[in-house]
């Protein structure tokens, strides 16, 4: 069943008097007990669609979509209330820095009893809820992997490691039972011990309570090991989409393979010290954004048909936008 | 040396236009500047372009009103007080003695104080940390009692006064330098200027005064406002300027004795203060959002 | 003669005078290696292993307990900061305070010139110029504040003031970690490139294995201040001794595998 679905979703906004559309007909679905990672860098927008799901953009965006439903409901339409209670009970996001997104000033006992929502406490009276809320903390402390669930509960937030925090703040989402666990970037800056704890944790999450996650990051190593389908964003435009192992093995789009090519990793054949294949240029401003597709000044394929955007065209479940994709040639001829 | 404009259509200001630039935005801080300048150069020509000197007694014009009365007299354009001595030029030099007093107070506070604050930001250790608390009690008082204190060691008198006040500021100084050089000191571009080979008064030079500037003056204009507040207080309480100085508080507190009859003799004192002050705090507000806003782009 | 040469080199932080007790404070050392012209070594390890501190006292800006350094023979002192600013030099990780936002990118890269040179203004400018180039930014940049350039371009700019006083090591702590990966791969083959011209040697700190393998020659895995394994890269990664490094080599490998 597909929970979310976003079709063409433009977001535009007034800089310097003209309407800049920093998300260009982007498109994502997710279904229920899959994987999905997006990946874009910096300026691809990934965060806008992320405040845009929750609802928490600022007014001044211009939001429009042929479609944005979860669950089958119009989320462009619905009222506050509504929205919030989705955000509240069916989604939960967990951001980057697990330090900043801690309280400083209270223990991890009080932030995490605090967030359990009323309709799981169990008992009549103030002490039985009390010890309702420890106990559903402790097991919630130990499905995510804390092992010594007393010292942390009793611990701020900055004396403890940050792997332990990480896995805190994804007990803190867990905590309404939510159907989509949305992470943003949650693994930036680990080392290689600390994201493998937490990237498993996830698939383990995923597979036993059946919890889909969106996984927004650039890190492809981190998203190799986990993701099921991927979705790759540059400059506010889908530019692919489809499995994870169909498109490593054979991106159609020039910017998936630039960025397949950027973790030496994924090619096992490359010659230590040899220079990697790389896409000159930067990725351009809000202000300098190209016409047509985004991807046109610095493509090395590209051509003057690159004004248009592309459509979107789908072979077998993979997506692509793109005049010249990889496995056609310069022509367009396979 | 090459060109500059590689994009004619980007312009890349300095941090001092962009700053002018932010600070444009907000109409009320435009105002309060205008404001400040009128009273800048009044407070230099003032004495210039008054028609009258200020002790030059009129006996024949005691306790006139303002030039808008039926009784006043375009002669004296904003009225007379109780010995005939003419207000407009007695309000222009005023403004001289209160407003240039506040500067050279605030101006002898900022060099002592940042000066000691920047050394013990430098340094560390017991011994600084000692200093810089005991400073920080001082910051509890308000600067006017101390002042006060001061004044009745030294005795009265308006140099005195600004002295007093100049002293009274300077804690203030003190931590705010210190708490940024102490900030600064942990970044990155410090330690690489360090690796570099350079000595901490180079780093404090060349790295570090032109990011305090900012901050400097901000804190400059907003004790500004404290000060010349402080001048008035101690004018009107006769422990600053005496009552044969044109001070703006002793003005006042001469009025008193005729507030009924003549309610001009403290009002426009009391309005030319209370527009001073505002436009101080209007500009230094409007340049510490102006500032905040620029490193946020 | 090796170019570089660590020879039991060991550091530990001075107590405080009011700390009774055992000492439970880290220590790191010894540690001793060598590095060689046009050699690239990187450092791994989990976090507060010691390989920042490492960095630093190679560098200089922290003073090893004992052991000393050698730079093609002739020992590194403290003392002598200009032999050792122009010939060691660091790149720091990429944060928000890597550069100072009030000087202009031409009045950061002057600032080594100044104290450690005796070039004219003419020269200064002239040597500026050709580092610029050298990092794949323009002349214009000169004149650029930080502000106006993006992620990518910053780094680039602390890489000029690495290179502009012609150094023969550069120890880059983290250097692509706030990076974006195409600009990784951009500043990964710049970094090969200009290794190849000027003959230049790397240490390099990172947690971005994948990067590791690729790029250097050999790597030292370091664990609670101690050298744990130290090896050429391609045999490290496919047959790592220690139990440290067999924890971090199999983690990679496991986040690799295919499902």
């Amino acid at each position: 069943m597909i929970l979310l679905d976003i079709k063409n979703l433009t977001l535009e906004i007034e800089s310097n008097g003209v309407l800049v559309k920093a998300l260009d007909k982007a498109s994502l679905t997710l279904e229920e007990g899959e994987i999905r990672s997006l990946v874009g860098e910096s300026g691809s927008g990934k965060s806008l669609i992320v405040k845009a799901i929750s609802g928490a953009l600022p007014p001044r965006w211009i939001v429009t979509a042929d479609r944005m439903t979860w669950r089958g409901q119009n989320l462009l339409t619905m009222n506050r209330a509504e929205r919030r209670k989705i955000m509240r009970r069916d989604i939960a996001v967990v951001f980057q820095d697990p330090m900043a997104a801690l309280d400083p000033s209270s223990t991890l006992k009080e932030q995490l009893t605090e967030s359990i929502p009323e309709e799981f406490v169990e008992g009549r009276w103030f002490w039985q809820k009390r010890r309702s809320r420890l106990d559903i903390a402790r097991s919630l402390l130990h499905k995510v992997g804390i092992k010594d669930t007393q010292y942390c509960m009793d611990h701020y937030a900055h004396e403890l490691p940050l792997d332990i925090c990480q896995k805190f703040m994804i007990a803190m989402a867990l905590v309404s039972q939510p159907t989509v666990l949305i992470a943003d970037d949650p693994t930036r800056g680990m080392e290689t011990n600390t994201k493998r704890q937490i990237l498993s944790l996830f698939k383990n999450l995923n597979k036993t309570r059946n919890l889909s996650i969106l996984f927004v990051s650039h890190d492809l190593v981190a998203i190799s090991s986990m993701a099921d389908k991927i979705t790759v964003l540059y400059c506010g435009q889908t530019v692919e989409d489809g499995p994870f192992q169909s498109v490593r093995k054979k991106p159609f789009h020039p910017y998936t393979k630039a960025l397949m090519d950027s973790a030496p990793s994924f090619s096992p054949d490359l010659q230590p010290k040899s220079a990697l294949i790389a896409l000159g240029g930067t990725i351009p401003t809000l202000q300098h954004l190209p016409i047509g597709c985004r991807l046109g000044p610095r493509c090395p394929r590209a051509q003057k048909k690159c004004v248009e955007t592309p459509v979107s065209r789908k072979i077998n479940q993979h997506t692509y936008r793109c005049h010249f994709p990889m496995h056609l040639d310069d022509k367009g001829i396979i | 040396m090459p060109d500059v404009n590689l994009y004619d259509d980007e312009f890349h200001p300095t941090p001092w236009q962009s700053t002018w630039r932010e600070f444009k935005q907000s109409h009320i801080a435009l105002v309060g500047l205008t404001t400040l300048m009128v009273f800048v150069v009044l407070a230099i020509l003032g004495p210039l372009i008054t028609p009258y000197a200020p002790d030059l007694q009129n006996t024949s014009a005691l306790i006139l009103p303002p030039a808008w009365h039926d009784n006043g007299s375009v002669l004296h354009l904003l009225g007379t007080d109780v010995l005939g001595r003419d207000m407009l030029s007695r309000i222009f030099y005023g403004i001289q003695v209160t407003f240039g007093g506040a500067v050279g107070a605030v101006l002898f506070a900022l060099i002592i104080g940042t000066t000691f604050g920047a050394i013990a930001g430098m340094t560390s250790g017991v011994r600084s940390s000692i200093l810089n608390h005991v400073l920080d009690t001082f910051m509890v008082i308000p600067s006017l009692l101390i002042a006060i204190i001061i004044v009745a060691i030294l005795g009265v008198g308006l140099s005195n006064a600004v002295l007093a006040i100049g002293l009274a500021l300077i804690p203030r100084f003190v931590h705010g330098t210190r708490n940024f050089v102490k900030e600064e000191f942990g970044k990155d571009y410090i330690k690489t200027a360090r690796l570099d080979g350079a000595s901490s008064i180079q780093i404090y030079f060349k790295n570090i005064l032109p990011n305090m500037i900012d901050v400097i003056i901000v804190q400059g204009t907003l004790a500004i406002s404290v000060a010349i507040l402080d001048i008035a207080a101690l004018g009107f309480l006769n422990l600053g300027a005496q009552t044969l100085l044109p001070e703006l508080g002793v003005m006042i507190s001469e009025g008193l004795a005729t507030a009924y009859i003549a309610p001009w003799n403290i009002l426009l004192p009391g309005l030319s203060i209370f527009l001073m002050v505002l436009s101080i705090n209007v500009v230094g507000d409007g340049l510490r959002s102006a500032l905040r806003n620029r490193m946020s782009q | 003669m090796s170019l570089l040469s660590i020879e039991q080199l060991c550091y530990q932080p001075k107590r405080p005078w009011y700390k009774l007790g055992a000492d439970d404070t880290f220590h790191l050392g010894p540690v001793s290696f060598s590095l060689e012209k046009g050699e690239t070594i990187s450092i791994i390890g989990e976090n507060s292993c010691g390989k920042s501190l490492l960095a630093k006292l190679i560098v200089g800006a922290e003073t090893p307990t004992s052991g000393r350094i050698l730079l093609n023979g002739q020992p590194l002192e403290n003392n002598h900061k200009k032999q050792r600013a122009s010939n060691v030099r660091m790149v720091f990780r990429h944060s928000a305070h890597a550069l100072n936002p009030s000087l202009s990118i031409g009045q950061m890269l002057e600032e080594p010139l100044l104290l450690n040179t005796a070039l004219s203004a003419q020269g200064r400018s002239e040597k500026i110029f050709k580092t610029l180039k050298l990092v794949g930014l323009m002349a214009d940049h000169f004149y650029f504040y930080k502000h106006m350039l993006s992620d990518g371009q910053q780094q680039r700019v602390a890489l000029a003031r690495a290179l502009i006083l012609d150094p023969q090591v550069i120890v880059a702590d983290e250097p692509f970690a706030a990076l974006d990966p195409s600009v990784r791969s951009q500043t990964v083959n710049l970094l090969l490139k200009l290794q190849k011209e000027l003959g230049l040697a790397f240490i390099f700190i990172s947690h971005n294995l994948g990067i590791v393998r690729h790029m250097s020659d050999r790597t030292i895995v370091m664990h609670d201040g101690q050298i744990a394994e130290m090896n050429l890269t391609q045999t490290l990664f496919l047959d790592p001794q220690h139990n440290a490094s067999k924890q971090l080599i199999h983690a990679h490998n496991a986040l690799l595998s295919l499902q």
